[in-house]
């Protein structure tokens, strides 16, 4: 049975989805446990993603509310319980999915929206890749000054997209104290 | 370390790649004990990669794992017989496509990967992980039958002390289950781990589930590859074997182990050479 487009498009993804996963747990082959289990729940929630609108910041943000949800898990109950539990094979009940959707062209348009020393510096280092020493070896800054103005441009970026709601795949659900 | 006082700059820095190894670790396992602090560093790590391009990492055996995972998730009913397995590329299907269940790979994190930890090795069904070399360990986070924890008990029980080719039964009074785990055969990797098939019956119900465990260094065992032979299907009940003799070979097994060369196992509790 040939898979559908959208798992396609998932599949297709799996290159940059894993290099998040990596970027956010330190380790690969945990990190592709994670991005199994965000792919898992893309496709349960596929009808709430919507048409044209970027696909990899959707799973990006699933993925994201996956580990944050593994991490409170394992703090609120320790790690004494079923895995099913634990990582959700069984389904989400209970579970809210934190959806985000992000235009094609959002993230460009809030980069334009940045100030410009900002846009500058998360250009070099986001998008060119450089170390943070090359960066400022470019601006001619201080690695002090481009390592602010970084996560200072990040901020800002992610208040323009709506990143910064605080959204959890647990609120509202019996996560327990925190 | 008091959390509130890790900047933005520190966990951007960790989110670029920026930190000396050991103060990355540090930051981590923060991160792991501390959910608005995985919130913040989230936030650096994602506005990374909406802008960062295309990876130029080739595909690995971890990318067709994955791929083949989504695929199979896609198909709109699951077949009878699912499949976990425990790394490597899925392997061609015979005639029936075993379906690669979506659970992770179930293996041993360093405790500096503590923020992944949760996902990975998060339930041992009651069972302690890990700690001050605890002989009783669990199959290794899987539930052989869901919702029959005695299973699992008899299954960490059998692991440990039953010889090949021999039954342990086994009962869950709150699941008002009971049924048998019976050991197959061992098998000594390359790597030097000592591997067990296994398999789970439920009485009155069909199929079951044949796994492999391996013996972790820490004590207690690990399933590094399951599959489900449910019952009243088309699918050959040997086809779950099949899929762990596969993952046996690719992990890199040779055939089993002689009788006695098993027996002197049980009998000095796994210390193997390695």
């Amino acid at each position: 049975m040939p898979s559908s487009a959208f798992a396609e498009e998932l599949v297709a993804l799996l290159p940059r989805l894993r290099r998040f996963a990596q970027s956010l747990c330190g380790d690969a082959s945990l990190a592709d446990d994670l991005v199994q289990l965000a792919c898992e729940r893309a496709l349960k929630a596929r009808e709430t993603y919507e048409d044209g609108t970027r696909l990899d910041a959707w799973v990006f943000r699933i993925l994201r509310n996956a580990w944050l949800d593994g991490l409170r898990k394992k703090k609120t109950e320790g790690i004494s319980e079923p895995v099913e539990d634990v990582i959700g094979l069984s389904g989400e009940d209970g579970r809210k999915v934190a959806h985000v959707s992000i235009a094609a062209n959002a993230v460009m348009e809030a980069m334009g929206r940045l100030a410009e020393d900002h846009r500058q510096v998360l250009t070099l280092v986001c998008v060119e890749e450089m170390s943070y020493r090359e960066a400022a070896d470019a601006l001619g800054a201080p690695i002090g000054t481009v390592m602010s103005r970084l996560s200072r441009a990040r901020k800002a970026l992610a208040a323009a997209l709506g990143l910064e709601e605080g959204e959890s795949p647990l609120e509202g659900a019996d996560a327990g104290g925190s | 370390m008091d959390v509130t006082k890790i900047s933005d700059e520190r966990l951007a820095a960790l989110a670029d790649g920026e930190l000396p190894a050991e103060e990355a670790a540090a930051l981590r396992a923060a991160i792991a004990g501390d959910e608005t602090l995985a919130e913040r560093f989230a936030l650096f790590v994602e506005t990374r990669e909406l802008l960062a391009p295309e990876p130029r990492a080739a595909a690995d055996a971890g990318h067709d794992r994955l791929a083949a995972a989504i695929r199979a998730a896609d198909r709109p009913h699951r077949p009878a017989l699912s499949v976990v397995e425990g790394g490597g590329p899925a392997r061609p299907a015979p005639r029936a496509t075993p379906q690669p269940r979506l659970a992770p790979r179930f293996r041993v994190a360093a405790p500096a990967l503590a923020a992944c930890l949760a996902l990975a090795v998060g339930g041992l069904l009651g069972f302690e992980f890990g700690r001050g070399g605890t002989t009783t360990g669990s199959a290794g986070g899987i539930a052989a039958v869901p919702g029959a924890p005695g299973a699992d008990v008899a299954l960490a029980s059998a692991l440990e002390r039953t010889p090949s080719g021999e039954k342990l039964s086994w009962t869950d009074d709150a699941a008002r289950l009971h049924g048998a785990v019976s050991i197959v055969s061992t098998h000594r990797l390359d790597d030097g781990r000592l591997c067990r098939e296994y398999e789970v019956s439920v009485d009155g119900r069909d199929g079951g589930v044949v796994g492999l465990g391996c013996r972790r260094k820490d004590g207690g065992w690990l399933t590094e590859a399951l599959a489900r032979n449910a019952g009243g299907s088309d699918y050959a009940t040997a086809s779950g074997l099949s899929v762990i003799e596969g993952a046996i070979e690719r992990l890199g097994g040779h055939g089993a182990l002689s009788e006695t060369e098993e027996r002197d196992l049980i009998a000095k509790n796994w210390k193997a050479l390695r």
